[in-house]
């Protein structure tokens, strides 16, 4: 991509994030959200977010990884339980990290 | 911590005040039980507008130091896929979604048409949707520019807070608290993108630094797990990522999320029709 294209691109990507944003609670200025799909947006967090979680946690070079020496689950499995535990953002962070770096090494 | 709490005397003064920030930070810093204590006292003062302004950037703080290794790791891709430290910096503070940054970053180095980029932050941003729908009704109370940049600042970790704090607070104060935490936000996230540019070649590959962008994810996907069925659409979601990962332009986290939202809504209405 040249500078124009990659300016382009971030200019189109900041419209249509804000847009995501912004239009949703504009029109509900007016009017109610169909209860069906009130229903089906609660679960938009956590079917996303997991698609971002899951990939980086089971794959290994693109192949599925199920397995005790796949460091990034074993890593990943532990910051679910401190989460989880914690509740607590900074933790969980660190403590992913430093595992998978301990595992990476021992 | 009580010389720090000099609230008695600041606390009711009308502007924001160096008193009120360390209120807030005492707060902040109390056992669990304790604070509740001190939120009654809060209450019965009546906080202002710039109070709750003041209270939302101090209760953001912890999640803020979260956005740092994710900042560093989207300025490091950002180089990697051929911008420039202003442009992804830019990218961070015009676009402020930092799951979709790192998709459409990863799409533009590998040469994808812009129609496609564009698509797949749409997909990982459809959440937005959904957050800005339930903070609605908590932001009416704003004028009509004011609104508009709340909703710019929605972001997952802020909508969290302050749909957890908007009772105890009152629909008048609530879209202050909120204006407020979006603050350290966007410039925490702004900044940590600049300086993973400009001295993330730096950070040995060793590290795995970029681990910390699926732990990011996962400090927020977490604590929105609190039903079976919310579990039940987190993990058809992410397994059906996963098994589609291979599919081009990163269509395999659309249709995972549409399948987990799918799965989520069935066990709902089949545990409705049980009971």
């Amino acid at each position: 991509m040249n500078d124009v294209q990659i300016w382009i691109t971030i200019l189109l990507a900041a419209l249509v994030t804000f847009l995501l944003r912004y239009v949703p609670m504009k029109l509900l200025e007016k009017q109610r959200l169909a209860p069906w799909l009130e229903r089906a947006l609660r679960y938009v967090p956590a079917a996303t977010l997991s698609g971002l979680v899951f990939p980086a946690l089971l794959l290994q070079n693109n192949q599925l990884a199920l397995s005790l020496v796949n460091d990034r689950l074993m890593a990943g499995l532990l910051a679910i339980v401190i989460a989880y535990s914690s509740r607590n953002a900074i933790l969980t962070i660190a403590g992913g990290l430093v595992a998978l770096w301990l595992l990476q090494r021992f | 911590m009580k010389k720090g709490c000099g609230w008695e005397a600041e606390g009711r003064g009308q502007k924001p005040c160096f008193g009120t920030l360390l209120l807030a930070l005492c707060i902040e810093n109390q056992e669990s039980n304790q604070s509740l204590l001190l939120f009654s006292f809060v209450k019965q003062l009546t906080i202002t507008k710039q109070q709750a302004f003041l209270q939302g950037i101090v209760h953001i703080l912890p999640l803020t130091l979260g956005v740092v290794p994710f900042g560093l790791v989207t300025g490091i891709a950002g180089i990697k896929a051929g911008l420039s430290p202003f442009e992804i910096t830019m990218m961070s503070a015009l676009v402020y979604a930092g799951a979709s940054q790192l998709v459409a970053l990863q799409l533009m180095s590998t040469g994808s048409s812009l129609v496609f980029v564009i698509l797949a932050v749409v997909v990982v941003n459809l959440r937005y949707i959904m957050y800005s729908s339930a903070i609605a009704k908590h932001l009416k109370p704003l004028s009509q520019p004011l609104r508009a940049l709340a909703a710019f600042e929605l972001v997952d970790q802020n909508f969290v807070l302050t749909l957890n704090r908007s009772k105890e607070l009152g629909e008048k104060l609530t879209p202050w608290f909120f204006i407020g935490s979006g603050v350290p936000l966007w410039v925490g996230w702004s900044v940590f993108t600049l300086v993973g540019a400009t001295l993330g070649a730096r950070v040995p590959e060793s590290w795995s630094l970029e681990f910390a962008v699926p732990l990011c994810f996962l400090v927020l996907l977490v604590p929105n797990v609190r039903s079976r069925p919310t579990l039940v659409a987190a993990i058809v979601g992410g397994v059906t990522a996963t098994l589609l990962n291979g599919l081009p332009y990163r269509s395999g986290l659309f249709i995972g999320a549409v399948a987990g939202i799918a799965a989520g809504v069935w066990l709902e209405s089949r545990r409705e029709v049980k009971l």
